[in-house]
């Protein structure tokens, strides 16, 4: 039983062994003979204005400034929006006069003590 | 061409100067792409990456290092870079497929066999390469470039810009962690 277990180590250290040394004179793995060529259209691609004008847009920070613009406009028309609706005290008493007149409704004081 | 002259070339924006860098250099880059990122297509990719990015950063280059030195930190970068891209991918493929929003499988690669292992060692060196891709980046990193470019271990700390010390404790932690990844190996096929 003790060999047994002895056996499976050694072939295990083995076998470890092997493929540890599989990469003993590896030669080094050659690129592409077109590469260059690739290369040159990537590079004069990344050059073209549109390319340029994508990367800018692209990055973060370009992002973040256009978040902010947008955020900054929105808060500058919503208080806009609010100071121009608030009405003023004279606009008030003519808003609650029409109100009242245009009712049908006929309101009288009413004395509550001699409603008992 | 000196490789002074050939910086201050690449530097004025000559194409003949970047034509003569990328001939020189693209198998260097390419092989160490391809230990990497483990797959042919994907490595080629890189490459291009790397010159495009040395070709647009060359201005920054000092020259306080080698120029195929600076060339090996990119391509390591990149090739690092590319790998968490593909990561992040996987498991969002996976997380996905989990909420039923991806019906396509996820399909692991086909075992690497790198083009310039010896024939009779081809077998053994799909097991030894599934373990590097499990290394931690610093460990794989400072692994390749040992044993499939060959750098010596002064070499390997310019690129990974540390000391020759850190590199000797790099590797000897990646080949514990190498041996006991294929010992497991070995154990499963076994059961």
């Amino acid at each position: 039983m003790k060999s047994n277990n002895n056996n499976m180590e050694n072939q295990a250290e083995n076998w470890v062994n092997q493929a540890m040394e599989s990469l003993d004179g590896l030669r080094r793995a050659s690129a592409n003979p077109f590469l260059y060529t690739r290369i040159l259209s990537r590079v004069q691609e990344a050059n073209s204005r549109w390319e340029k004008m994508a990367r800018f847009i692209s990055k973060p920070s370009f992002a973040i400034a256009a978040t902010a613009l947008f955020l900054a406009l929105n808060m500058w028309a919503i208080f806009q929006k609010s100071e121009k609706a608030t009405p003023s005290e004279a606009e008030m008493e003519q808003l609650f006069a029409t109100e009242y007149s245009a009712s049908n409704m006929q309101y009288s004081l009413v004395d509550l003590s001699e409603v008992k | 061409m000196g490789e002074q002259e050939l910086i201050e070339q690449l530097k004025a924006g000559e194409e003949a100067a970047f034509k003569q860098m990328v001939t020189s250099w693209q198998d260097l880059v390419y092989n160490t792409s391809l230990g990497l990122v483990q797959n042919e297509m994907d490595a080629e990719d890189v490459t291009q990456e790397v010159f495009v990015k040395a070709w647009e950063s060359i201005g920054g280059f000092k020259g306080e290092s080698k120029l195929s030195t600076w060339l090996y930190r990119i391509t390591v970068t990149k090739s690092l870079d590319f790998l968490r891209s593909r990561k992040r991918k996987k498991r969002f493929a996976y997380v996905q497929s989990l909420f039923g929003l991806n019906d396509e499988l996820v399909i692991d690669p086909a075992d690497f066999i790198h083009p310039g292992v010896k024939a009779e060692k081809k077998e053994m060196s799909v097991a030894l390469f599934k373990a590097i891709g499990n290394l931690p980046e610093q460990q794989k990193a400072a692994f390749v470039l040992s044993r499939v470019e060959g750098l010596n271990h002064k070499e390997v700390s310019e690129v990974i810009g540390t000391t020759v010390p850190a590199v000797e404790s790099l590797l000897q932690r990646a080949k514990l962690n190498l041996r006991k990844n294929l010992e497991q190996v070995y154990r499963k096929e076994k059961e």
